[in-house]
C-alpha cells in the first residue's frame, strides 16, 4: 500500500535524477567548450603580443639602425674578392701553408736524435715529448745517463736507479720498439748481477728483503734472474702492488712468480724511458 | 465589549455545496498557476536547448574580439616587414564631460603634446563637443602621462595604425596611408583595393624590394649626396631577368610614419616621376641601334674625332678630347661625343628613334607607382637633334627607363616590364625582344671595357664584374645649359659575364671636392656610388666576386689603342 503511494513520488525522483544526469552531462560539456575557447582567446591573445613584440624588435633594429650600429662600433666591410674561395683546392692550398712551423721543430729534434745515436749508448732514444725533457732536468739526468752508459760495465749504487725508476713512473708514453732494447739491458743488467732485486728489495722494504731474498733463491733454479725484476718493477709500478705483496708471502709459488715476470716484461718500456729521458737530459746540458 | 451588537450577526451562512464550490474554484487557480509555471519552464528549457544546439555564444563574440579584419602588412621578398598594422593609442576628450576647469587643464595639455598652444586647448575644451581627438598615433608614455592628469573626460583608445618599422627605408614606394587608413601614395595606393579585400586578410603583400640591397643603396647614396653636396641622389636596381625592382631610391627621402613633417620636396620621386637628360649613358643605346641596324659593319672601322664636328651652327666637341680617329669600342672608352654623333647621323633619325620606342622612351615607364613622368622627345629631330640625341642630349627620359632599357639591352635583348611586385620564382616573365644576342653580348664586353679602362674605372668592384657607362649632362636652364649643374649617372649591369642585376645611379647637382680633383662628372661621384653599392650588395644577392672570371675581352682589347710609353 504505502509503496503504490509513493509509486509516483518514486518517478518523479527517477525523472528528476535522469534529467539531472543529463545536465550535469551538458554542464562538463559547456564547461569544456568555455575552456577551450578560453584557451582560443589566449593563444590569438599571444599571437597579437608576439606580433607586437615582433614589430618593436623590429622597429629597434630597422636597418638605418644597424647601419649606424656599424659605423660606430662594429665596422664591418663587404666582403672582398679574396675572401670568397672558388673551390676545394684553394682552400688546400691556403691550409699547405699552415704545417711549416712544425716541420721545422721536428727536424731539430731528428738532429738531437742523431747525435744520441753517436753516443756510446746501447738504446737509441726515443723522441720523449717536450714536457718530459723539461722535467727531466739536471739532478736526474746526470745520473741517470750515466747509468745508462756504465751498465754494461759496473754496478752502480741502488738508491740512484731507484730514484730514476721513480722518474720513469711519471712517464707514460713510451714506444714498443724501444722496449725490446731495452729489455736487452734489462737482462743483461740481470744476468750480471742478480742480487741487484735484492738491494732493491732492501733498500725500499729492510723488513721484507730477507723474504724476497728467500724466494728468489728459491726460484732461481728455474729461473735465474727475473724474479729479481720483477720485484723491482713491482716497485715502480702501481698496479704490480699486489704482487708485490703476493710475492712478500713466504709460500710464493713458481706460478706466482712467472706470472709476475710476465708483467714485468710488459711493463719494461718504463726502463726505457728512462733511459731516453737521462740522454735526453744529458744532451740538453750538453750544449 | 460587552455589550453585544444589536443587530444580526452575519453569521456563517451554511450553504450546502458551497464549500466544494471554493474548493474546487482554488484548485482551477492552482492548475492555472501551475501551468504558467509549466509554460515558462518549458519556454526556459526550449531556450536553453535553443541555445545549446545553434551556439550562437561566446565564440563569435571572442572571434569579434581579435580579428577585425586588418590592413595586411607589406613585406619585402625575404619576407621582412615594410608595413604593418598595430595598435596604437589615442587621445581624445569628452569636452561636455570634464570636471576640472578648462583653465586648468589647457596648459597641462599644452605642455605634454606641444602642437597645440594652451589658448587652443582652452578653445576646445570649452567647446562643450562630445568627443574631440586630441592626438591619434599616440605613444604609450603619452597615454600615461595624459592619463596621470587624472581627468575622467579624457578618453584613450585603441586604434590601428600603419607603422612603418624600417622608417625611411624605401619610403617613395611604399608611400603613406591616412589616419582613416586608406593609402594616399606609392604601393598603399595602388594596393587600396587588395589591402582592403576581406579575401586577402591577413595574408601580406609582398614586394620586389629587398631591403638589404635598398638599404645599402639607401646609405651609400646619402654618403655619396653628403660628400659631393648633391641637391638629390637616385638609385636603382633591377633583376635583368625578371623586371623585378629590388631596389629603388629617391633621396631626399622622408619618413612615412609622419609623412606630414617631411618638406614637400622630398616626397618628389627621382626615380619615377623626375625626367633627365642623361647623357653618355645613351651611347650604348645609339650603339646597340647602330649595331642591331648594320650601320657599324666592323669594330675596327674608324670615326674622325680628330677636330669638333660643326654641323650648322652647332658645333659637337669632346669632353676628353682624343684628337684622332676612333673605333667604337674606343669610343666607348673615351666616351666621344663626335663619334657617336657621326655614328647617329649615319643611322638616322627613324632608326634611332625606333630604338627609343623600342626601349619605351615614348611612354611613361610601366610601374605599378602613380606620378610616373612622361619622357620628354625631341619636337623637331633636326639633322642635330638626331646627333645630340645619340649621345643623350635633347631626349629626357626617368633614371626607370634608363635602367630598364639597360636591363633589356644587356640582358640578351629581350625587355622585360619592370614591377614592384615579387614574380613568382619560375614565373613565365613577358617580354619583347629589342636587340639580337649578338649586339647584346658585344655591348656587354663595350660597357666592361669602359670599366676596366675608360671612363667607369671607379664603378670596378674587384670581383664583381661590373659593366656600365658613365653619363654627365649639363642641366638645361634657360635658353641654353648650366655648365655648373650636371646631373651625373652611371648605368650598367653585374657580373657583365652573365648578367643578372642592372644598377642605375644618379646625382644631381654634385659639387666636386678635392678627393675629385674638383671634378664633378660621373667618373667621379656616380661610379664609386656603384663600386660601394655592388661590392656590398652583390654577395647579398648572391653574386659570389671571383677576380678570375670575366666576359672574354680578347677580341677587344687589341682594338683599344694606347699610347705608346713617353707618347702624348
Amino acid at each position: 500500500m504505502m509503496l503504490a503511494r509513493f509509486r509516483s513520488i518514486g518517478w518523479v525522483a527517477a525523472a528528476a535524477v535522469a534529467v539531472l544526469c543529463c545536465y550535469l552531462i551538458s554542464l562538463r560539456v559547456a564547461t569544456e567548450r568555455g575552456a577551450l575557447e578560453s584557451l582560443e582567446y589566449k593563444i590569438s591573445s599571444s599571437q597579437k603580443h608576439i606580433r607586437l613584440l615582433q614589430t618593436e624588435l623590429g622597429t629597434r633594429g630597422q636597418m638605418n639602425q644597424l647601419e649606424r650600429w656599424n659605423e660606430q662600433a662594429l665596422a664591418l666591410a663587404a666582403p672582398e674578392a679574396e675572401q670568397f674561395l672558388p673551390d676545394a683546392e684553394a682552400l688546400v692550398a691556403l691550409t699547405d701553408r699552415q704545417p711549416a712551423l712544425p716541420m721545422q721543430e721536428d727536424t731539430q729534434l731528428a738532429s738531437v736524435a742523431t747525435d744520441l745515436d753517436v753516443m756510446p749508448v746501447t738504446t737509441t732514444p726515443t723522441l720523449a715529448d717536450k714536457p718530459a725533457l723539461r722535467t727531466a732536468s739536471y739532478e736526474v739526468a746526470p745520473v741517470a745517463a750515466k747509468l745508462m752508459q756504465d751498465r754494461s760495465v759496473v754496478d752502480r749504487p741502488v738508491t740512484k736507479s731507484d730514484k730514476a725508476e721513480k722518474l720513469a713512473k711519471a712517464d707514460k708514453s713510451a714506444k714498443t720498439e724501444k722496449s725490446v732494447k731495452a729489455e736487452k739491458v734489462a737482462k743483461s743488467d740481470k744476468a750480471d748481477k742478480p742480487a741487484k732485486g735484492e738491494k732493491l728489495a732492501k733498500s725500499d722494504k729492510p723488513a721484507k728483503s730477507d723474504k724476497a731474498a728467500k724466494t728468489e733463491k728459491s726460484a732461481k733454479s728455474a729461473k735465474p734472474d727475473k724474479p729479481s725484476k720483477a720485484e723491482k718493477l713491482a716497485k715502480t709500478d702501481k698496479p704490480a702492488k699486489v704482487e708485490k705483496s703476493a710475492k712478500a708471502d713466504k709460500s710464493a709459488k713458481d706460478s706466482k712468480s712467472a706470472k709476475s715476470s710476465k708483467d714485468a716484461k710488459s711493463s719494461k718500456d718504463k726502463p726505457v724511458k728512462l733511459a731516453s729521458l737521462a740522454v735526453k737530459g744529458k744532451e740538453t746540458r750538453r750544449p | 465589549m460587552t455589550t453585544a451588537p444589536p443587530v444580526a450577526k452575519p453569521t456563517r451562512l451554511h450553504v450546502p455545496g458551497r464549500r466544494q464550490q471554493v474548493a474546487a474554484l482554488s484548485r482551477e487557480r492552482l492548475m492555472l498557476v501551475m501551468l504558467l509555471f509549466l509554460a515558462a519552464i518549458l519556454g526556459i528549457v526550449l531556450k536553453i536547448m535553443y541555445l545549446t544546439f545553434t551556439g550562437q555564444s561566446f565564440d563569435d563574440r571572442a572571434a569579434g574580439l581579435t580579428s577585425l579584419p586588418l590592413r595586411p602588412d607589406i613585406v619585402d621578398r625575404n619576407g621582412e616587414t615594410l608595413a604593418r598594422t598595430i595598435d596604437a593609442w589615442s587621445i581624445g576628450v569628452h569636452a561636455d564631460r570634464l570636471l576640472t576647469r578648462p583653465e586648468d587643464l589647457a596648459p597641462q595639455l599644452a605642455v605634454l603634446m606641444p602642437e597645440k598652444t594652451a589658448d587652443q586647448y582652452l578653445a576646445l575644451l570649452k567647446s562643450r563637443k562630445h568627443f574631440i581627438y586630441l592626438r591619434r598615433r599616440a605613444m604609450p608614455e603619452l597615454v600615461e602621462a595624459v592619463n596621470a592628469l587624472g581627468e575622467p573626460g579624457m578618453a584613450f583608445a585603441r586604434e590601428p595604425e600603419r607603422l612603418y618599422p624600417q622608417a625611411e627605408l624605401a619610403a617613395h614606394v611604399l608611400g603613406w596611408t591616412n589616419l582613416d587608413g586608406t593609402g594616399v601614395t606609392g604601393m598603399e595606393k595602388l594596393l587600396d583595393k587588395r589591402m582592403t579585400d576581406p579575401k586577402y586578410a591577413g595574408k601580406p603583400v609582398t614586394l620586389s624590394i629587398d631591403s638589404r640591397v635598398q638599404a645599402a643603396v639607401e646609405k651609400e647614396l646619402a654618403q655619396a649626396m653628403l660628400n659631393f653636396q648633391a641637391r638629390g641622389a637616385t638609385g636603382i636596381v633591377l633583376d635583368v631577368h625578371s623586371g623585378e625592382v629590388i631596389a629603388l631610391t629617391s633621396l631626399p627621402s622622408f619618413n612615412p610614419n609622419d609623412p606630414g613633417r617631411s618638406p614637400p620636396e622630398t616626397r618628389f620621386n627621382q626615380a619615377i616621376t623626375g625626367v633627365y637628360e642623361l647623357g653618355s649613358t645613351f651611347k650604348p643605346i645609339t650603339i646597340a641601334a647602330a649595331m642591331d641596324a648594320g650601320v657599324v659593319t666592323s669594330l675596327s672601322k674608324r670615326y674622325d674625332a680628330t677636330a669638333p664636328l660643326k654641323v650648322g651652327k652647332f658645333s659637337i666637341r669632346d669632353d676628353h678630347p682624343t684628337k684622332r680617329w676612333l673605333n667604337v669600342p674606343e669610343m666607348l672608352v673615351h666616351s666621344s661625343n663626335i663619334v657617336t654623333a657621326r655614328i647617329a647621323d649615319e643611322l638616322g633619325k627613324d632608326r634611332l628613334n625606333g630604338m627609343f620606342m623600342r626601349l619605351g622612351f615614348g611612354e611613361p615607364v610601366s610601374i605599378e607607382l602613380a606620378g610616373r613622368g612622361r619622357p620628354i622627345q625631341p619636337v623637331f629631330w633636326a639633322r642635330t637633334t638626331t646627333m645630340t640625341a645619340g649621345y643623350g642630349h635633347g631626349i629626357a627620359v626617368t633614371p626607370m627607363h634608363l635602367a630598364k632599357a639597360y636591363a633589356a639591352l644587356m640582358n640578351g635583348g629581350i625587355m622585360h616590364p619592370v614591377t614592384l611586385l615579387k614574380r613568382e620564382p619560375g614565373a613565365i616573365v613577358p617580354g619583347t625582344r629589342v636587340i639580337s644576342p649578338q649586339v647584346s653580348y658585344r655591348l656587354r664586353q663595350f660597357t666592361r671595357m669602359v670599366v676596366l679602362e675608360g671612363t667607369g674605372k671607379q664603378a670596378n668592384a674587384p670581383g664583381l664584374r661590373v659593366g656600365g657607362k658613365t653619363g654627365t649632362a649639363e642641366k638645361a636652364s634657360q635658353g641654353g645649359y648650366a655648365r655648373k649643374s650636371l646631373v651625373s649617372t652611371f648605368a650598367g649591369v653585374f657580373p657583365v659575364d652573365d648578367p643578372k642585376y642592372a644598377i642605375v645611379m644618379m646625382l644631381d647637382e654634385p659639387k666636386g671636392t678635392a678627393e675629385t680633383y674638383g671634378y664633378a662628372t660621373a667618373g667621379w661621384t656616380a661610379a664609386p656610388v656603384v663600386r660601394k653599392v655592388v661590392a656590398r650588395i652583390g654577395p647579398l644577392l648572391g653574386i659570389i666576386p671571383d677576380a678570375r672570371k670575366d666576359i672574354p675581352l680578347e677580341d677587344i682589347k687589341p682594338l683599344i689603342w694606347h699610347p705608346k710609353e713617353g707618347e702624348e
